[in-house]
């Protein structure tokens, strides 16, 4: 049986056996060695620099990165190479230096095994444990159901397989769901680590090949320059190898909603802080910036650099460059463009199906990496998280207590990725990287400012971390349903309230991303509650006991 | 200015950047004196 377009089906499927033997071989080691609930959340708190990195690595780029991103990187250009730089700087060098020794120092004081119950800890509270555990219970799932819509689209489209994409989706699912819910988090980072590698040889070889194909850096660059179509983008667009015009609807988008919304949002992932408790040592958590480093950079550099390339290959093909060509004579959406490439630029090289196959597999290993990470983050927020103060409520204490059960953290974990599968249905297309810009904006509105304040503080005060968190979501929210075109269509309530899509339709307040701010609101309000906790309610209190003493007198 | 057929320096300083970034990451790791505190918790 052949494939109708792409892949011989027979090499396709010694490639997944292969892959998901070794899937279920590293579950089962995970499994083995998860013998109580604190090893399903933490592991055995002692991994090292490598296991840290690529997992770390693996789990912060998904197919978003490689499919979603580079779909953006086809139509807007270049100057998505500010993201590879935001997420080496802010999304794995700040975290590191500034929050990882903190994290992991006071998370085993505390006895913190998740990311809500670090800050729950820190911050005496079951009502803000229970906020965060919500928001990724509720949030996180749109953000995995777009890493999994990706990764399955591209593993249909590459080996012509659309007629089984009902079935592929559900059996990829199933094999995640397994190995997460027996293996634990040692399942889940070992398994990064052989995915990490896989995505990293799959990125250079398409690199290489398009180099290849086009004649190396220079002449790629030269040709993408004389590109002049602006298919898929907004005034302000300067070609492929340009930044767009300072303050243009396109210089906005670009700008805030893929630059600053991941760039700045991927520092509070939840799933990646996780990481930083599993270390040994301080001393692993710097070594891994080494492997880290030029692991992100080679996936993230290739991605962006070849997806922008993709329209030199793409004209020189079929006279269109990659938007135009992919989304209207192929009828594909955005999302397509990166697997398009791959099917088209390896059928003209010997052994390009054997290419395409370790580039299918890259692929799924970037989407699997991060659905079992998220997988794992969601049920432990609700198998741990909520399910503790549940517990807690009940018991007569009230006090902050952690309640283990590795059942519960399991049926949560396998109910979390039914869900996710739901989700993949009702979500539409093309919102892979608007779904991740989405998730990450609201951690970062919600979590930013209240994680650096209570990492940060001799005495973290409660009321100052609830003020910045309420303040954060509830203008990210507004601002994401109601004013930003991009993200209103997730729930269009604007569009059933008003009839409009947004408040304010033909300005360029519409393409201002939620986070740009929501966060400075957050940070303002954080700092403000904390000048008011400090200076003016003590001086309130003292007035007050001095009335009171006056009176008694 | 060009680099590899690159003349937007916007582009050029986000090549630059990264590159800059992993000199930054690796130099970190390697010139960083570890605090050796609490070492014993992390061990089994």
């Amino acid at each position: 049986m052949m494939a109708s377009e792409g892949v011989p089906f027979s090499m396709f499927l010694v490639m997944m056996a292969v892959f998901v033997a070794s899937m279920i071989l590293l579950g089962w080691y995970g499994y083995r060695h998860t013998k109580d609930n604190q090893q399903f959340l933490l592991g055995r708190n002692k991994a090292n620099a490598l296991l840290i990195a690529l997992s770390y690595g693996a789990t912060f780029l998904s197919a978003s990165a490689i499919i979603g991103f580079g779909g953006q990187a086809a139509t807007h250009g270049l100057g998505l190479m500010w993201l590879c730089f935001l997420n080496l700087a802010l999304g794995l060098f700040v975290p590191f230096v500034l929050f990882a020794p903190r994290v992991r120092k006071i998370g085993r004081a505390l006895g913190a095994s998740t990311f809500a119950d670090l800050l729950g800890k820190i911050f005496k509270s079951n009502w803000i444990r229970g906020f965060i555990a919500g928001l990724i219970i509720i949030m996180m799932p749109i953000y995995g159901a777009a890493v999994m819509k990706g990764g399955v689209n591209t593993l249909v489209v590459l080996t012509g397989t659309m007629d089984l994409y009902n079935i592929i989706l559900i059996i990829l699912a199933i094999v995640v769901g397994l190995y997460v819910v027996y293996g634990g988090i040692i399942a889940v980072m070992y398994n990064d680590v052989l995915q990490a590698s896989v995505m990293a040889i799959g990125m250079v070889v398409i690199l290489a090949v398009t180099l290849y194909t086009l004649g190396g850096f220079t002449a790629a660059f030269n040709s993408l320059s004389d590109l002049t179509a602006s298919a898929g983008t907004l005034p302000g667009f300067n070609g492929f190898t340009g930044y767009p015009s300072f303050g243009t609807p396109e210089w906005w988008t670009l700008t805030s909603t893929f630059l600053l919304g991941v760039g700045i949002g991927a520092m509070t992932q939840p799933q990646l802080v996780v990481r930083f408790m599993s270390a040994k040592d301080d001393k692993m958590l710097n070594r891994s910036l080494i492997v880290g480093s030029i692991f992100m950079f080679i996936v993230v550099g290739c991605a962006y650099t070849v997806g922008s390339m993709t329209n030199v290959y793409f004209f020189n093909e079929y006279g269109q460059t990659a938007f135009p060509y992919v989304t209207g004579t192929l009828g594909q959406g955005v999302d397509f463009i990166i697997p398009n490439y791959v099917l088209d630029v390896f059928s003209g090289v010997s052994l390009g199906e054997v290419f395409i196959c370790v580039f299918i597999l890259s692929l799924l290993c970037a989407a699997i990496s991060t659905i079992s990470a998220l997988l794992h983050t969601i049920g432990v927020a609700g198998g741990h998280d909520i399910y503790s103060i549940f517990r807690s409520r009940k018991s007569k204490e009230q006090k902050m207590e952690d309640f283990q059960s590795l059942k519960v953290n399991r049926i949560v974990t396998a109910i979390v990725m039914v869900l996710v599968v739901v989700y993949c249905y009702l979500m539409p297309n093309d919102i892979i990287a608007k779904a991740t810009s989405l998730f990450m904006g609201m951690t970062a509105a919600a979590l930013l400012p209240l994680m650096v304040y209570g990492l940060y503080s001799k005495a973290p005060k409660t009321k100052v971390a609830a003020a910045s968190m309420g303040v954060g979501t509830a203008t990210y929210l507004f601002w994401a349903l109601f004013i930003n075109a991009g993200s209103s269509i997730f729930l269009p309530i604007c569009k059933w309230l008003t009839g409009n899509k947004v408040l304010f339709m033909d300005s360029n307040i519409m393409y201002v991303d939620a986070l740009i701010v929501a966060l400075p609101l957050s940070a303002l309000t954080l700092l403000i509650a904390f000048a008011w906790m400090r200076w003016v309610t003590p001086k309130i209190s003292k007035a007050g006991s001095e009335k009171k003493g006056t009176t008694k007198q | 200015m060009t680099f590899f057929g690159l003349t937007d320096p916007y582009i050029i300083g986000a090549y630059v950047g990264c590159i800059l970034c992993v000199i930054l990451c690796c130099g970190w790791a390697i010139l960083k004196k570890d605090k050796i505190i609490d070492e014993k918790e992390g061990e089994e």
